[in-house]
């Protein structure tokens, strides 16, 4: 079942607890560089180890990309749409769970998310901790 | 003398009726390029909407990442200090975008200033950009460097750009993915003029339609009143430009315009 979450509506007003146990990577395909940077940032600061990619060919250009725990895809991507990429990885024998990260959200987009079997759709911009939270989570099912 | 007198005070009368008339004529004239563009703007709107969104998706993210990083025993003072930086520019990057909006949503008459219009171009292409990446469409851009600056309304000559990619842009839904191709050049041309032209992929126009392309309430879409063409050849002319449109040799069209510039 695909977890959607809704934009946030008002600032997350706590601190955020690490969940992390392991060291869990963490693939980041994000166009819009300072959404990449911030996300990244978070990301790290919650102890994950992140890689961070700008668009679709440098990901597929990686002979790394399927060493992850997850994958934090945006939506819309200069040369290819983040869900093109996604088919394109599993070709490869990629399997990590997918977080889908969009700043244009509508049925479409939600309809796509859900037949790649994506672990969690996020509606930019999102509360921190929901996308930790589902990063963590889907890292874990993928153990 | 008396008829002399009257003579000078009907012709005062004259004069200020045509004064009157004039300023009626510029007033609608206004009025109807404000509404055109306005619902230009509505067809922008998620393309806008997306444009903020990311600035404001990254101040979350780098804000509530200070917190966290704050609310350790021994914080990392130096990237919270980063963060920080990366937060302001964000806000400025969103506050560009609404003032960019803003400039086009003013109601103004004609008022020539000297415009960069590369500039401009570029300005325009990144409103409709994360529009045109949601429609699978390449965006190129061949802008002549020595370019001059025109003597333009900057604000009504976004209109007509504004107007011109979008069309270019409904025109290749129908075109496959990989061919959709939107390409705005600008170049310097002989007489003193400049010419931007906006190229695409699309379907083209029917060739016996060339001439009533820019007639009012001529339109292909299913939505639209079919005014934006012939709002932009009004401002094209009141530049003292022109605008015309070709069909492309392997599909698609070209629409280009003339204005005039200052200077060598």
């Amino acid at each position: 079942m695909l977890l959607i979450v809704a934009p946030c509506n008002r600032v997350y007003e706590g601190s955020i607890r690490c969940s992390v146990k392991h060291v869990t990577t963490i693939i980041i395909v994000e166009d819009d560089s300072s959404v990449n940077l911030a996300v990244s940032r978070l990301l790290e600061a919650s102890g994950f180890d992140v890689r961070s990619f700008t668009s679709a060919g440098a990901l597929l250009a990686d002979a790394r990309a399927c060493d992850a725990d997850c994958l934090v895809l945006d939506v819309h991507l200069p040369d290819m749409n983040g869900f093109d990429l996604q088919r394109k990885l599993v070709a490869t024998g990629f399997t990590a769970p997918v977080v889908v990260i969009t700043a244009h959200d509508d049925a479409m987009h939600r309809r796509a998310a859900r037949d790649i079997g994506a672990f969690a759709y996020l509606t930019k911009p999102f509360s921190s901790l929901s996308l930790v939270d589902a990063v963590s989570r889907a890292a874990a099912a993928d153990r | 003398m008396a008829v002399q007198t009257v003579l000078i005070i009907a012709l005062l009368v004259q004069n200020r009726r045509y004064s009157r008339a004039r300023a009626d004529v510029q007033r609608q004239y206004a009025e109807i390029t404000h509404a055109a563009r306005l619902a230009l703007i509505g067809e922008i709107t998620a393309s806008v909407a997306h444009e903020v969104t990311q600035p404001l998706s990254a101040i979350l993210s780098n804000v509530e990442t200070a917190e966290l990083l704050l609310s350790q025993p021994q914080p990392n003072v130096p990237m919270v200090r980063e963060i920080l930086k990366d937060v302001r520019q964000d806000d400025l990057r969103a506050d560009s975008i609404v003032r960019r909006l803003r400039t086009l949503l003013r109601k103004r008459e004609l008022q020539l200033e000297d415009v960069d219009v590369n500039a401009l171009a570029s300005s325009v292409l990144s409103l409709i950009l994360p529009d045109a990446v949601r429609r699978n469409i390449l965006i190129r851009t061949a802008l002549d460097p020595a370019l001059p600056r025109a003597s333009a309304d900057p604000v009504h000559l976004q209109q007509v750009l504004l107007n011109l990619v979008i069309n270019a842009m409904d025109s290749m839904m129908s075109t496959p993915p990989e061919n959709r191709v939107l390409e705005v050049r600008t170049e310097r041309s002989p007489g003193a003029h400049l010419t931007v032209t906006v190229l695409d992929k699309g379907e083209g126009f029917e060739p016996s339609r060339r001439d009533t392309l820019f007639d009012s309430f001529y339109t292909t879409k299913t939505e639209g009143l079919g005014l934006g063409l012939s709002i932009a050849r009004s401002i094209v002319r009141l530049h003292g430009g022109a605008i015309w449109a070709e069909n492309r040799l392997g599909g698609g069209a070209a629409f280009a315009f003339t204005l005039p510039f200052k200077g060598p």
